[in-house]
């Protein structure tokens, strides 16, 4: 069982470019997980959007970077601090934009 | 490509109090999480795969140990905490004993392209975030 971010499917090449350039590191997956986990030997392959707490929980993330701004600063540095909280809106866009969506996979075997 | 610089960093500063307190306020959580899985979803994979007592979990980039450690302490079921940086181990080590957990929980610091169990070893699998 295994949660995911990755863009949504069904987007147009740039929309997915968009998607992997504000999503997570590794977002741009080409293949949809239900075949990559069925092509596995996986049975009873499961796919469950949870994208509307993904969009509260960044939400969440980047008030309380707001919040704690100085502190955190002091705490991982100023480049640090900028890097994170520019990736966190961006990844926030890209979901609210319908590009980026998190998913929760189970399957068995 | 995992930046492991940029792992060992947050690992490495994220037992600080702003640090918890973000992440208290973004997750619910004290396990120095900085993903997106809520302790009401950790809830669910545990109802779901129906942990307990005498199960043993896989937690797949498990970083400083959340879910998996939550997951045994809640569950009464063991867990193996698995990361590729010593940071995230060693903080996931340290919980599961706070926790008093040591007997259950385990962390091992492997890459998740090279799993040191033997297959069909364990009961469940999770990973949160993991492929992204």
């Amino acid at each position: 069982m295994f949660h995911t971010i990755q863009p949504t499917p069904g987007l147009s090449p740039s929309s997915r470019r968009r998607a992997n350039r504000n999503g997570p590191p590794a977002t741009a997956v080409r293949t949809s997980y239900q075949s990559l986990l069925t092509t596995a030997g996986f049975v009873d392959v499961e796919a469950r959007n949870e994208t509307v707490e993904y969009r509260a929980t960044q939400l969440r993330w980047i008030a309380a970077g707001e919040r704690h701004e100085a502190a955190l600063r002091a705490a991982i540095g100023d480049e640090a601090y900028e890097q994170g909280r520019r990736e966190s809106e961006a990844a926030l866009r890209a979901i609210e934009d319908g590009l980026l969506v998190r998913y929760r996979y189970s399957a068995t075997r | 490509m995992v930046d492991n610089k940029r792992f060992v960093q947050r690992h490495a500063v994220g037992g600080q109090p702003v640090l918890l307190a973000t992440e208290m306020e973004a997750l619910g959580t004290d396990y120095q999480a900085n993903g997106y899985t809520t302790p009401a979803q950790a809830d669910e994979i545990g109802e779901d795969l129906a942990l307990g007592p005498g199960h043993l979990l896989l937690d797949i980039g498990a970083g400083c140990g959340f879910p998996g450690l939550y997951l045994a302490k809640k569950h009464g079921c063991a867990v193996i905490s698995l990361d590729p940086v010593a940071e995230g181990v060693r903080v996931a080590r340290q919980r599961g004993s706070f926790d008093g957990l040591s007997e259950l929980t385990w962390a091992i610091q492997a890459d998740a392209e090279s799993i040191p169990l033997m297959s069909g070893s364990v009961d469940a699998i999770i990973q949160a975030d993991v492929l992204c």
